[in-house]
């Protein structure tokens, strides 16, 4: 048996997957995150409970209407997103005029609510959702054990960050979009309808969210706590990466996931904290962010 | 009254609490080329920003080709035909000169006004050559020729023009002078806020000084010479 | 008006009100009027201010507990503590501004929960129960009503220094500082140095409230350093009113009767509508207090005694 600074390689492989795993959900997460944020200039702490709503939504479909797994794939995102175009377009966007601290509070506050009422409806235990049946199973490697549904998390995850990549910086969508995130009021003197641009970019960056809700939903517990936790160290992944650029967040997030995978292999008590750690050694030596711009 | 592209009135405006336009009136017919002159902070281009409501609060009426638009988002307002040149220019960075110059929403209906990208190119030859250079790795001048060239390319036929001569080499502003006649041949209308009293004087027809938001002396091309000691008095020159 | 209320506090155990209740409001209290310094007169959001409640806490837990200390040694420890926690998050946090700042509060608190969960000196998931109270002066503050004046006087004290920070020249500059950062830099002004003050203070007078409730309560628990519990003290001073030297007080007394009437509320809410979906406000506080948080950013930004002072500000005005 090969043994790796102490640890057998098939363990290690595991875990590395396994943070590859978490790394997919923080890049999808926090590049959600940062689209918003460019956009409309808000940190959207709401992020978290959106997720939690995206697998709420899978686990619902499959237990009061029997929709599949692959059918809330795409149905729990355009729900989510069409919940949070409401949002934006009710509470959201009268703050933007305002100074951006009520964007965050509003945000923070909607996830006391969101997050209150889902527990007060389902408790705070988790409930098991199952990986569907193409998915299931693994592959049995000399290395390692590789479980299919993994692997599709982190490709589905991957072409979606790689999609949006894609859109921005080589469409003229994405040029609008970039435009905007510079100068939206500009852009609005061209005739272009940012209102209606801000509002699709906010929903777009939340059903992503729910999109990552739902691949979690078969290996995380579905539980109405599930988006705050994460929200936390997605919040620190995107101090880390600086909001900069796409490509940044994506790495990052990956980066971090395996980084927290191994954390948890050879120092398994800091494997929570680990993130934060190194966002504080990132502000001390890079305030901006590793792939950030200083304003 | 078809003649009348831009009619405002008793317009006022604030930014956040500072009220900055404290009654503005003018009308400007088709074809007409206004200067707005002042000093720093009188409101020249607080009034160009009402006009497409990018300021936080305004009051009054703002009337383009007779058609209410102080109710109206701002972009519905662009869709009637302005085109806004912003006094830091505000090429995007990210996006290639091309890319800029493309980036804004032609006016539906096959406008007349609308010049298609062919021509654009051969009245700013030097946009064609850096046409896949960064928007603003572009000189100065470049910068403000592709500022210009963006808002022609849209259709829009009222063109506010924030302080283009700024910053700029004499020869290039001579070539500005050159382009601004062709436009008004074109007969478009442009409202132009300048502080290079000689590069308005050389193209402008009416001269409106503004002071602490409102206008106080309206000059014609035709009294520029006897009224000039006046209006150098007032602009603290 | 403070010997007012000075007067007012003392006679409130006569008439009926529980000792147990009244200091659980004035430590929330002295709570949001900590956290108020940061943000009402620094321009500093922070999402983390429950690290500091609930540090000093375990401070005070660990010291008198299982050190044996004094009470005062382990409220002094307490404070201690918690000032010192303040001074390490404002070094991270002030090399960021606005919501960047925020978030980094936010990641460093979650770093001092999981470490609380993590230790093995803090009971983990149940917390430190049984925390002596000892004696204080001579005084047994077993006695709930010794323990009441006890506590009311030191959260006095700690309303008096947030009086005497905000207009002291330290204040000034502070304001300064907040209103237009890139001024004071250029007048001379040691910006950097004054927000860490700021934060050393703030972190201070809210690990005093998280010291004192740690004895009135006899216990400390994760929900005391949870960054719900950062978020409630926010609210506090949203409710009340932000940069209003009595708003984060009138905020604390709304959330603490709010927080032990939300059952109440809901069956209340259930008799006057017939919809028994009202009962689910009453499984969940935190819900209940988003919605309140929801209201307070849209239409009451200004906080009860903001918009009672912009009243006044409006009618002498108009005269």
């Amino acid at each position: 048996m090969l043994l790796i600074f102490g640890v057998p390689l098939q363990a290690l492989l595991g875990q590395v997957l396994i943070g590859l795993v978490n790394g997919s959900f923080y890049a999808v997460l926090s590049l959600g995150l940062a689209v918003i944020f460019g956009m409309l200039n808000v940190i959207n702490f709401a992020h978290g409970a959106f997720y939690m709503m995206g697998a709420f939504a899978a686990w619902m479909g499959l237990n009061y209407l029997g929709i599949s797994y692959w059918a809330m794939l795409v149905l729990s995102p355009l729900l989510v997103g069409l919940i949070a175009i409401v949002f934006e377009r009710l509470l959201l966007r009268h703050l933007y005029r305002l100074d951006h601290l009520y964007g965050l509070l509003l945000t923070f506050g909607s996830v006391l609510l969101i997050e209150g009422f889902f527990r007060g409806v389902y408790g705070v235990s988790g409930m098991s959702y199952p990986v569907p049946s193409m998915l299931s199973g693994g592959v049995d490697l000399p290395f390692m054990y590789l479980p299919i549904y993994r692997i599709w998390v982190i490709v589905a995850s991957l072409t979606l960050c790689f999609g949006v990549w894609f859109a921005v910086e080589k469409t003229k969508l994405g040029a609008l979009l970039r435009a905007a995130t510079f100068n939206s009021k500009l852009v609005e003197s061209f005739g272009i309808n940012v209102p209606l641009m801000i509002t699709l970019t906010f929903g777009f960056g939340v059903a992503m969210a729910a999109f990552a809700g739902v691949l979690a939903a078969p290996i995380m517990q579905v539980s109405p706590p599930m988006g705050g936790t994460i929200i936390i160290v997605v919040f620190a992944v995107v101090v880390i990466g600086g909001m900069g650029s796409i490509l940044g967040s994506i790495v990052t997030g990956l980066g971090l996931g395996v980084l927290e995978g191994l954390t948890k292999v050879y120092w398994p008590e800091a494997a929570n904290t680990v993130v934060f750690l190194v966002m504080l050694i990132v502000l001390i030596l890079r305030p901006a962010g590793l792939f950030g711009k200083q304003n | 009254m078809s003649d009348m592209v831009l009619d405002i009135e008793g317009l006022n405006a604030w930014y956040g609490e500072a009220h900055v336009l404290h009654g503005m009136n003018f009308q400007v017919k088709k074809g007409e080329m206004i200067t707005l002159l002042g000093r720093n902070g009188a409101g020249r281009t607080t009034t160009l920003r009402a006009i497409l409501g990018l300021t936080d609060r305004r009051t009054g009426s703002i009337k383009i080709n007779g058609r209410e638009v102080s109710d109206l988002p701002t972009y519905l307002i662009s869709r009637l035909g302005v085109g806004y040149c912003p006094e830091e220019r505000g090429i995007f960075p990210g996006l290639s000169c091309e890319e800029n110059l493309l980036l804004p929403r032609t006016i539906d209906g096959g406008n007349e006004w609308a010049m298609p990208v062919s021509e654009i190119y051969s009245l700013f030859p030097n946009l064609k050559e850096r046409r896949h250079s960064q928007g603003t790795r572009l000189s100065g001048g470049e910068q403000q020729m592709l500022a210009i060239a963006r808002i022609l390319r849209t259709g829009a036929n009222l063109l506010l023009l924030d302080e283009i001569s700024e910053g700029l080499a004499p020869i290039i502003v001579q070539a500005l002078v050159g382009l601004i006649e062709i436009l008004k041949i074109r007969g478009y209308t442009i409202v132009m806020v300048e502080q290079n009293f000689h590069f308005a004087a050389a193209i402008a027809d009416k001269f409106y000084v503004v002071e602490h938001g409102q206008i106080v002396e309206k000059v014609l091309r035709e009294e520029l010479e006897e009224r000039e000691s006046h209006l150098n008095s007032l602009l603290g020159v | 008006m403070f010997s007012l209320a000075a007067i007012v506090a003392i006679s409130l155990p006569f008439i009926g009100a529980y000792p147990i209740f009244l200091m659980k409001v004035f430590c929330y209290a002295l709570f949001a009027c900590g956290f108020n310094l940061l943000l009402g007169y620094g321009g500093m959001l922070s999402f983390g201010h429950a690290a500091f409640l609930g540090g000093a806490g375990y401070a005070v837990g660990m010291a008198v507990s299982n050190w044996g200390w004094s009470t005062l040694s382990g409220l002094v420890f307490g404070v201690g503590v918690a000032s010192f926690m303040g001074f390490i998050f404002g070094i991270f946090a002030i090399r960021r501004s606005g919501i960047y700042l925020t978030m980094i509060t936010l990641a460093i608190a979650q770093m001092v929960y999981f470490f609380i969960l993590q230790a093995s000196f803090t009971g983990g998931e149940d917390g430190m129960q049984g925390i002596p109270r000892g004696r204080i002066f001579g005084f047994d503050l077993n006695n709930d009503l010794n323990l009441y004046y006890f506590v009311s006087a030191i959260a006095f004290l700690g309303y008096l220094a947030c009086y005497r920070i905000v207009n002291s020249p330290f204040g000034a500059v502070m304001t300064a500082i907040r209103e237009n950062e890139p001024r004071a830099i250029s007048l001379g002004y040691l910006v950097n140095r004054h927000k860490l003050i700021l934060f050393t203070l703030s972190a201070g007078i809210s690990g005093l409230a998280g010291a004192l409730k740690s004895l009135v309560f006899a216990s400390v628990t994760l929900a005391d350093v949870s960054w719900h519990m950062s978020g409630l003290v926010v609210l506090m001073t949203l409710i009340g009113g932000v940069g209003t030297l009595l708003g984060p007080v009138l905020g604390a007394v709304i959330v603490v009767v709010l927080e032990s009437k939300v059952g109440d509320f809901s069956r209340f809410m259930v008799k006057l509508t017939g919809w028994e979906s009202f009962q689910i406000l009453g499984q969940s506080v935190s819900m209940v207090i988003g919605l309140i948080f929801v209201i307070c950013v849209m239409a009451f930004r200004r906080g009860i005694v903001g918009e009672v002072k912009h009243f006044w500000d409006q009618r002498s005005r108009a005269k």
